[in-house]
């Protein structure tokens, strides 16, 4: 009886620690995302011919061609990336977040830039204090002048190990309107930080390195250093 | 009797926990992997992508300039560029256009630009057989960034001639505007005066932004570094800003509104003269609007200073106002304390007319003025100034800013403009 009992404990602390990972990926689906929804993209892919796989909620090779074909023929951003625009192209608005209209500019050249940056906003900084979010995105862009990191903003995002919301996957989240809002004033040069590159939670971190860099400004959760 | 128990029970039952909390790793790690995977790979499509945008302004940039000097520069830059488009294109899955054609065209490419230019470097000048092959790739690099879109298929055949290595250009109004790459190095020559404390910083925040707006004030985080300054908290009603004050001479370093999402009642030219407006009573003297954008309610418009009827591009302002009332909510003026003394010489060698003939006959100019450009000598924190002429013409479509030195006559900048729907920025 008491084994019983414990086995079942542990199975259920198990399956515990599976829901918890799934917790942190959010709708945006992509390669390697598993799940319900997955099935029904699939199943409405394959019913509108771009797809011929298995209906198994695994989103592997053949997935993502037929996503990315699908994204080509629907003029989507062929990503390979189901978010809210190809979640609409396929029908599925139950979910669409209400993504709000970036500001009333038009596309800009290097909308893609702007994109990422707001993505990366949005995973390391909301909630936190609007000024903290443009600090962020500043930070991003002095790491590109920099010649200590990449020399594009694409790189520097996705540097092995930079920033902790590419991941654990909340870069995928659908930004909101001040995370734009903050990737395009940092892109037009409010810099809070005066030349930053680094930032940590001073009551989290403890990276004995990280700690001797100069802080030239602390928002909110974060202290911004050179 | 118990013995079998324990043997039939309790090792299996174990020995199936522990599977599935190995599982569980394992799939969590594969997890991450794929998450990784993607990273990488996300990353070497916009890397190419930005690359494949550098590289056609490129390629249509040096078909507009006329000195061997500027030639070479590009040319330069187009080999490194196509190179390294070429490495991040090849690590993407073919469905992406790296197959074969995308790849042959960029290595080529990079190939005969290098040759190019070391021709150009010593002098030579570009001869009609070049110009039409790079006119050809210009359209080619044109149709891949297409493709890399997810437009059409890619084909690409061509045959150059050529022998055997990365800027990557972000178009401005983004990155402070052309000629302002956000420096922070050296000292502020704008500011003078003594230290301000932090109760004369909040009196001068007030009075900026304009008294009978503010209904609170209060300290905000202070910004350390090699310009320290006062944070000041306003709040104006509807909206409040944080702006930073600087110690040494109590200057506004930058505004911003903590919210926005404005209605757009106003059009940018009013909320342009308001801002100009602003400036004016603000201190800053006479200043000339140069690059514009609007979003989420606000235009935002860049200023240079000037003097004498020269522009000085280094001493640069943007402003932020809202489009419902035409009030200012928005600065940033750090390029503009870094740099604004009284310029000394501003008198050109060459005439307008002497430096009109050394622009590229290709090009139809249709205004000119005097300016001063900065120039990163190439030190990094040295960064010098030019007093040049400006050109602003077009070619095939396509509007050019040429800077032509007035003393020397070289050709100093070419910039690509950029315009959409109510913004405008330069390449």
């Amino acid at each position: 009886m008491a084994v019983k009992k414990t086995f079942f404990r542990v199975a259920l602390l198990a399956l515990c620690l599976l829901l918890l990972d799934t917790a942190a990926h959010a709708q945006a689906l992509y390669w390697g995302s598993t799940g319900d929804t997955v099935r029904r993209v699939q199943q409405t892919l394959l019913d509108w011919g771009y797809y011929d796989g298995a209906v198994d909620g695994v989103f592997g090779q053949t997935t993502y061609d037929a996503v990315i074909d699908f994204q080509r023929v629907n003029g989507l951003t062929a990503d390979g990336v189901v978010g809210s625009a190809t979640y609409a192209a396929l029908g599925m608005n139950d979910m669409v977040t209400s993504a709000p209209q970036a500001g009333t500019s038009s596309s800009t050249v290097g909308s893609s830039d702007l994109e990422l940056l707001a993505r990366c906003v949005y995973g390391e900084a909301r909630g936190e204090p609007y000024i903290g979010q443009v600090a962020v995105a500043a930070v991003v862009l002095n790491r590109v002048e920099s010649p200590l990191f990449p020399n594009t903003i694409a790189g520097v995002i996705y540097q092995y190990d930079a920033f902790t919301c590419v991941s654990d996957g909340q870069f995928y989240l659908t930004p909101d309107e001040d995370a734009y809002r903050a990737a395009r004033d940092a892109l037009n040069g409010w810099d809070p930080t005066y030349g930053c590159l680094y930032y940590y939670n001073p009551s989290t971190y403890v990276n004995q390195w990280i700690l001797t860099r100069e802080v030239r400004l602390t928002i909110g959760r974060h202290a911004f250093a050179v | 009797m118990r013995k079998i128990r324990w043997f039939s029970v309790v090792v299996p039952s174990a020995l199936f926990v522990l599977t599935l909390v190995f599982g569980i790793f394992q799939w969590r790690q594969a997890r991450s992997l794929a998450l990784d995977v993607s990273a990488m790979r996300e990353k070497a499509y916009f890397s190419a992508a930005d690359g494949l945008e550098t590289l056609e302004a490129d390629l249509s940039k040096v078909q507009a300039v006329s000195s061997p000097g500027q030639q070479a520069m590009l040319l330069t830059r187009v080999a490194s560029v196509a190179s390294g488009v070429a490495e991040n294109l090849a690590a993407l899955p073919t469905v992406y256009g790296a197959d074969e054609a995308g790849l042959k065209f960029l290595r080529q490419t990079a190939d005969y630009a290098q040759t190019l230019a070391v021709a150009s470097a010593e002098g030579g000048a570009l001869t009609d057989d070049d110009r039409a092959q790079l006119a050809q790739l210009w359209q080619k690099s044109g149709e891949l960034r297409a493709h890399l879109a997810g437009g059409a298929d890619f084909a690409y055949d061509l045959q150059l001639e050529s022998a055997e290595g990365t800027g990557i250009d972000y178009p401005s109004l983004l990155y402070d505007g052309p000629f302002s790459d956000g420096i922070r190095l050296g000292e502020a020559r704008g500011l003078s005066g003594g230290e301000v404390t932090a109760e004369e910083a909040m009196a001068i925040a007030r009075a900026f932004v304009g008294e009978e707006r503010v209904q609170g004030v209060e300290r905000t985080a202070d910004l350390g570094g090699p310009l320290p300054s006062w944070g000041v908290a306003l709040d104006l009603g509807d909206v409040s800003v944080t702006m930073q004050i600087t110690r040494q001479g109590g200057k506004a370093l930058w505004m911003s509104p903590e919210s926005a999402g404005f209605e757009t009642a106003l059009s940018l030219e009013e909320c342009a003269l308001h801002a100009r407006a602003f400036l004016f009573s603000r201190g800053f003297g006479q200043m000339q609007e140069s690059y514009y954008q609007q979003y989420d309610g606000m235009a935002v418009v860049s200023f240079a200073a000037v003097q004498d009827d020269v522009v000085l591009y280094p001493d640069l302002v943007k402003v932020q106002v809202r489009m419902d009332t035409g009030a200012v909510v928005g600065l940033e003026a750090n390029s503009y304390w870094m740099n604004h003394v009284t310029r000394e010489r501003l008198h050109p060698v060459l005439e307008e007319a002497e430096a009109r003939a050394l622009v590229s006959d290709r090009l139809d100019i249709s205004a000119s003025r005097l300016c001063v450009i900065p120039v990163d000598d190439g030190l990094g924190a040295g960064r010098t100034e030019l007093l040049c002429w400006e050109f602003d013409g077009v070619w095939n479509d396509n509007r050019y800013l040429v800077y032509i030195d007035a003393e020397t006559g070289e050709e100093a900048e070419v910039l690509k403009v950029v315009e959409g729907n109510g913004w405008i920025l330069a390449l």
